[in-house]
């Protein structure tokens, strides 16, 4: 029987001092050639085999490639993105077999961010775009919007991918940018453009063949350059922009010459995927005749997604605009919008013209800008796309979210960039407080549009105020006595448009206020002492900047080209009038402006002259004592300003403004029922007005 | 025991490498300044712009009346940039710009070859926005080493911010500034 070791030195360097040296040299190597570890050890770790892209990301973009998988239904694609490798945080969009998920991976914990989708694998190499932009994410493969997700708290500057059993290739990196092209076809044939002709004939004009051109009657008449397409068979199409635009509206004036077709096109990926707006002629006799139309072309195959009645006279100029956002496309002709409808196919991709027939038509300043919208019909649960701030919340039956709390309740979503826009939902309540929430930055930080009914038992009762939220201090920014009813349903509405914020309750603006340097950030939901209040068809759209008219009288010596004198030079857009020598002789706009409008100018050298200028908007042709009108009369050496607000011949209101600076700018609107002026910011008038 | 270190220290190393493999999915991208150029010719002229990356670009300045009458450029006015090239290829040039309207909406492009004859025109028709605008149709194989690029006055009104030369895939726009790699541009003083 062996005795028991007793030599008790060695069992302490057996048991004791070399388990020791053992941690000793583990915890060396780990210091000294292995990769630091994080000090708590994540629940959730990188994807094995993960290939992390050299380039850093930064803003917004969209990590592009080539994808295949044969067969499918063991593929896996793991695509981790914003990775901080400090604190391990990251998105990850899954994909196994046919379905595909968003997580987001924060503090060690992974939590779905909106719904799964299912994903069609392309035998063959086929483009992916995985999109990240301000808050919304999205997975499109093969021109198929295969799943979206909603988040903005993540902003780490690494991406990768992991591969099994599919093949990943030619990936890169595009960083977005701002949106914006604008093409007035101002330039000799045969110079090169940005359009891409893809069927059909085009070709630049510099001179139209309308009765118009030869009449020379320059008064009803812009520029003669455009942009003429035609086809003998089927579709002409030009296009331009960029393969990774989303988010965008288009716009194009255009005149069709006979019967046809004409309209924009969207999403463009190739000749057999895209959308396109289709608009035929009312005088023609086809089937197809006197109608506009939304349709998609996936795959060669065409699916009509909108129509509606209306065509268009030939010889007649057309403003027509396609916004396309999130997978919504709003087709407007003059502004007036027609038709709206929803696609899961391609998620984003080039513009372009459209025309058929054989004498085809012409179009004219081509204009394309940023434009996101958010809708929202509550219809499911999100993951992810709705915050719940205060209160309770439910998801009615009847599609709608509704308060369940008594006290105070809020909800925002969201985190637009955008400076202008407008806001509204359908809320319906029996009493209390409600309002709705927009540049959310932070709960400290916040600007809110509410009203109660004067039996609520809120401080507001009986009125509507915008409330100004800043570091957590509350400031009232405008009040005013509400205008109707509240109980039951109504459309609120908030305006927000170079720095003006419009409360509307059904089309009655209720109060405003001039806000500069107002941030973007989230919109939502508010109630107070509402319970079962509901709130349904929220829609939040980017306002386009209102179209300007050229902004000083600048002639040019014109003795040499007359023809030209009326549109090539500033005063192009004004009505000569009888008299234009005459100091008081009033210019009127050749066009007509209807709606809200805004005129925004400076007073430069404030002090350097003596004299009064004046601006009116809604005035009737030839009629200089119509409309309102702002007066402003300085003085040489002063820089004092006399101001005065008219209604026609009658005087609504006068002040006195004291410039700071030998600058001010002006700006004078008239918005709903409000008229208001404005110099360096500071109101000087807001009149409520028939 | 001696092995078993040995073995140990070996497999943290390859770990480490693993963990930290990246594949370069990204070609090189050249960007320069345009008020960092080698040379400049009035009436080109460096200004201030907060629009532009580091608050300035060169610019040919307006000329009243501007417009009225379409001549040739008064003057060949120009900025040159003498870089280098890291790594021979194809490239494709994009330049930075802001046009004021149709009648100031381009410059001529040189790329070694400052022939009048073989100049490039860079232009487009979008106005009073800095966007970026390729030379289209054209592509440069530039070999490794020093090569020249000028942009040089044709009409009045234009404004250069930034030009890069890329080999990225055809796929790929720039849509924003970018920072310089001013070790790529040569100056006399160097």
């Amino acid at each position: 029987m062996r005795q028991p070791d007793r030599n008790w030195p060695k069992l302490y360097m057996r048991y004791v001092i070399l388990p020791r040296r053992l941690l000793l040299t583990a915890v060396v190597l780990t210091l000294a050639g292995m990769p630091a570890l994080p000090q708590e050890q994540p629940s959730v770790s990188l994807p094995p085999g993960l290939i992390l892209l050299e380039e850093a990301l930064e803003g917004p973009y969209v990590l592009t490639g080539t994808l295949s998988a044969a067969p499918p239904a063991q593929a896996e694609l793991e695509i981790v993105f914003n990775l901080d490798e400090q604190t391990g945080d990251h998105y990850l969009l899954s994909i196994k077999g046919t379905t595909a998920q968003f997580y987001k991976v924060s503090a060690g914990t992974l939590q779905p961010l909106g719904l799964s989708g299912k994903i069609n694998w392309p035998a063959q190499g086929a483009n992916f775009s995985l999109r990240r932009e301000q808050w919304r994410l999205s997975f499109i493969c093969d021109t198929q919007m295969v799943v979206r997700a909603y988040d903005s708290d993540l902003h780490g500057p690494r991406v990768g991918y992991a591969a099994r059993r599919c093949q990943v290739s030619d990936c890169f990196i595009q960083h977005l940018g701002e949106m914006y092209m604008s093409d007035d076809f101002m330039r000799p044939a045969g110079e090169e453009s940005n359009w891409e002709p893809i069927s059909g004939t085009w070709a630049q004009q510099s001179l139209r063949t309308d009765p118009l051109a030869e009449k020379m009657r320059a008064e009803l008449s812009a520029n003669a350059f455009s942009y003429l397409g035609k086809s003998d068979q089927g579709r002409a199409m030009a296009v331009s922009g960029y393969w990774f635009w989303e988010g965008y509206i288009c716009q194009a004036a255009m005149q069709a010459v006979a019967g046809g077709a004409m309209g924009l096109v969207g999403y463009y990926q190739d000749p057999e995927n895209y959308l396109a707006v289709r608009w035929t002629s009312r005088l023609s006799e086809g089937a197809d005749a006197n109608k506009l139309q939304l349709i998609e072309v996936h795959m060669g195959r065409e699916k009509l997604l909108a129509q509606a009645p209306g065509g268009f006279l030939p010889e007649q100029w057309y403003q027509v605009r396609l916004g396309l956002s999130a997978g919504l496309a709003c087709v407007y002709i003059d502004d007036q919008l027609r038709l709206a409808a929803r696609t899961d196919h391609f998620g984003q991709g080039r513009f372009g013209l459209l025309a058929e027939g054989k004498r085809g038509g012409f179009f004219d300043d081509v204009l394309v800008r940023p434009w996101q919208v958010l809708s929202e019909k509550f219809v499911q649960s999100v993951p992810g796309k709705w915050k719940v701030l205060w209160g309770e919340w439910s998801l009615g039956e009847d599609g709608t979210a509704r308060v369940r709390s008594a006290a105070k309740a809020a909800a925002i979503t969201g985190n637009e960039d955008w400076a202008d826009y407008k806001y509204g939902a359908d809320i319906t309540a029996k009493s209390g407080g409600l309002g709705l929430i927009f540049g959310w930055t932070s709960s400290d930080d916040y600007y809110l549009f509410r009203w109660a009914d004067p039996d609520a038992p809120v401080e507001y009762r009986g009125q509507a105020q915008i409330v100004g939220v800043t570091a957590g201090r509350s400031k009232v920014l405008d009040v005013e006595p509400l205008t109707r009813s509240v109980s039951g349903k109504e459309r609120a509405k908030v305006t927000i448009q170079q720095g003006l914020i419009t409360g509307w309750l059904g089309d009655q603006a209720q109060v405003q206020v001039i806000e500069r340097g107002l941030p973007g950030g989230s919109i939502g939901l508010y109630a107070e002492h509402a319970a079962s209040a509901s709130f349904d068809n929220l829609h939040a759209e980017e306002l386009l900047p209102p179209p300007t008219a050229h902004l000083v009288k600048e002639f040019t010596n014109i003795e040499e080209h007359r023809e030209m004198a009326e549109w090539a030079s500033r005063r192009g857009l004004w009505v000569t009038p009888p008299d234009p020598d005459k100091p008081e002789a009033q210019w009127q706009t050749k066009g007509d402006y209807f709606g809200d409008k805004v005129v925004e100018l400076s007073i430069p050298q404030i002090g350097s002259v003596t004299g009064t200028m004046s601006i009116t908007v809604d005035a009737n042709p030839g009629q200089e004592q119509s409309g309102y009108t702002l007066t402003i009369a300085v003085q040489k050496d002063s820089n004092i300003l006399q101001v005065g607000l008219l209604a026609g011949e009658h005087s609504l209101a006068e002040a006195t403004w004291t410039a700071d600076s030998d600058t001010c700018t002006v700006r004078f609107s008239h918005q709903g029922q409000i008229v208001m002026a404005v110099i360096d910011d500071k109101m000087i008038f807001k009149e409520r007005v028939p | 025991m001696q092995k078993i270190w040995r073995l140990i220290r070996f497999s943290g190393v390859i770990v480490g490498v693993a963990l930290l493999a990246v594949t370069a999915a990204y070609a090189a991208n050249l960007v320069f300044e345009a008020e960092h150029y080698t040379w400049i010719k009035p009436c080109m002229e460096k200004v201030a712009d907060s629009k532009a990356a580091e608050g300035y670009c060169v610019q040919i300045p307006l000329r009243r009346p501007h417009g009225v009458e379409e001549m040739a450029p008064g003057d060949d006015g120009n900025v040159t940039f003498k870089i280098y090239v890291p790594e021979a290829g194809c490239y494709r040039l994009w330049a930075r710009v802001h046009w004021y309207d149709g009648c100031g909406n381009s410059f001529f492009v040189f790329v070694d070859d400052m022939d009048t004859a073989h100049a490039v025109q860079l232009t487009d028709s979008t106005y009073q926005k800095w966007h970026w605008v390729r030379t289209r149709g054209h592509e440069y194989t530039l070999t490794k080493g020093y090569h020249l690029i000028r942009f040089q006055n044709r009409e009045d009104g234009a404004k250069l911010d930034q030009f890069l030369l890329t080999t990225a895939p055809e796929r790929w726009k720039p849509t924003r500034a970018y920072r310089e790699t001013s070790q790529y541009l040569w100056h006399a003083e160097d």
